[in-house]
């Protein structure tokens, strides 16, 4: 059973473990660590679960545990709405007039190291939601699995990530048309 | 319907986790709104920018690192007696703490029998060493006793 987490989840994890820390280095000490917790608490796990969404669940709450460690871009769990709104006045006042831009940018291909940027500025809360439904096509179901709790708050909390990754995106491009 | 009330929706609709319920609702807003439009055209376009963000592999030393883990726990024996409920572990403990005392006290037995043998024979050869009647050894020890 753990050989076939290895052997076909592995990649998801490691993806999911490189967005959330923003670095490969610590993306292996996360993966290394949590599966050393996986296996020291395995009767802990019910096994009713899929072993993947439960490996993510203890990866997530590893991060969220050594978050000071692996997060240097740290954004207070208990402020997401602080979180969300950081730089909001910027980017209020640009919305409107940059309403196309912000289209035409995500459009662009090359874009993709900015994206890559705002995403780990993030709080970690809308990080891993982001990551788990854009970036690796999880559904509402699994994505409440992971990080236990109910449809209605994965949902919620996917639409204030947008919103929070909106306005950092707009800050963004901001300042590099001001470069 | 207000906008502001189905952008939550939004978000879901994009995802394609909206009830149908809710995709009628919002279809027939959207029908009428630009401005929520274009909201739905870029959480889509947010999506695709997110998908598009290169993922590295998983290095092969950490695939193996975790793979020699498992392999690891797999040789190691299963700890069951751990896992037993409390009440079966008392109740094994007892019986082999039985066990014990009665091999002690079958030995200790064995051990006795060996020595009255012994006895037995070392008295038995002693005897042979007497004289025949035992009437004169019990007089004359008696005789000695009084002296």
């Amino acid at each position: 059973m753990i050989e076939k987490l290895i052997n076909e989840y592995s990649q998801q994890a490691y993806e999911f473990a490189v967005h959330l820390c923003g670095s490969a280095e610590e993306a292996k000490e996360l993966m290394q660590e949590s599966f050393f917790r996986l296996i020291r608490h395995w009767d802990q796990y019910d096994a009713s679960q899929p072993l993947e969404n439960y490996f993510m669940t203890v990866m997530r709450n590893l991060y969220y545990d050594g978050i000071k460690k692996w997060d240097r871009g740290f954004i207070s769990l208990e402020t997401p709405v602080a979180g969300e709104d950081e730089g909001s006045v910027l980017a209020d006042a640009l919305a409107d007039e940059d309403a196309e831009d912000l289209q035409t940018a995500l459009e662009r291909r090359e874009v993709s190291e900015t994206v890559r940027s705002v995403l780990e500025e993030l709080a970690p809360e809308y990080k891993a939601v982001l990551i788990m439904s854009d970036m690796q096509g999880l559904g509402y179901n699994e994505i409440a699995s992971v990080l236990d709790c109910s449809l209605g708050t994965v949902r919620s909390r996917l639409w204030r990530a947008r919103n929070a990754f909106k306005k950092k995106m707009r800050k963004h491009l901001y300042y590099l048309r001001v470069e | 319907m207000e906008c502001r009330e189905l952008k939550e929706l939004l978000s879901a609709y994009a995802d394609g986790q909206a009830s149908s319920e809710e995709q009628v609702l919002l279809l027939a807003h959207l029908e009428g709104c630009p401005a929520c439009r274009r909201e739905l055209k870029l959480f889509q376009t947010m999506k695709t920018a997110l998908r598009r963000v290169c993922s590295p592999a998983v290095p092969a030393d950490l695939r193996a690192a975790l793979l020699a883990q498992a392999a690891r726990r797999r040789s190691k024996p299963t700890p069951w007696l751990k896992r037993a409920p409390v009440g079966v572990g008392f109740s094994l403990a007892f019986a082999a703490a039985v066990l014990a005392i009665g091999v002690e006290q079958f030995e200790s037995r064995q051990a006795d029998s060996i020595s009255v043998d012994a006895m037995l024979a070392a008295h038995n050869e002693y005897a042979l060493t007497m004289p025949l009647c035992p009437q004169e050894l019990v007089l004359s020890d008696l005789s000695m006793r009084l002296r």
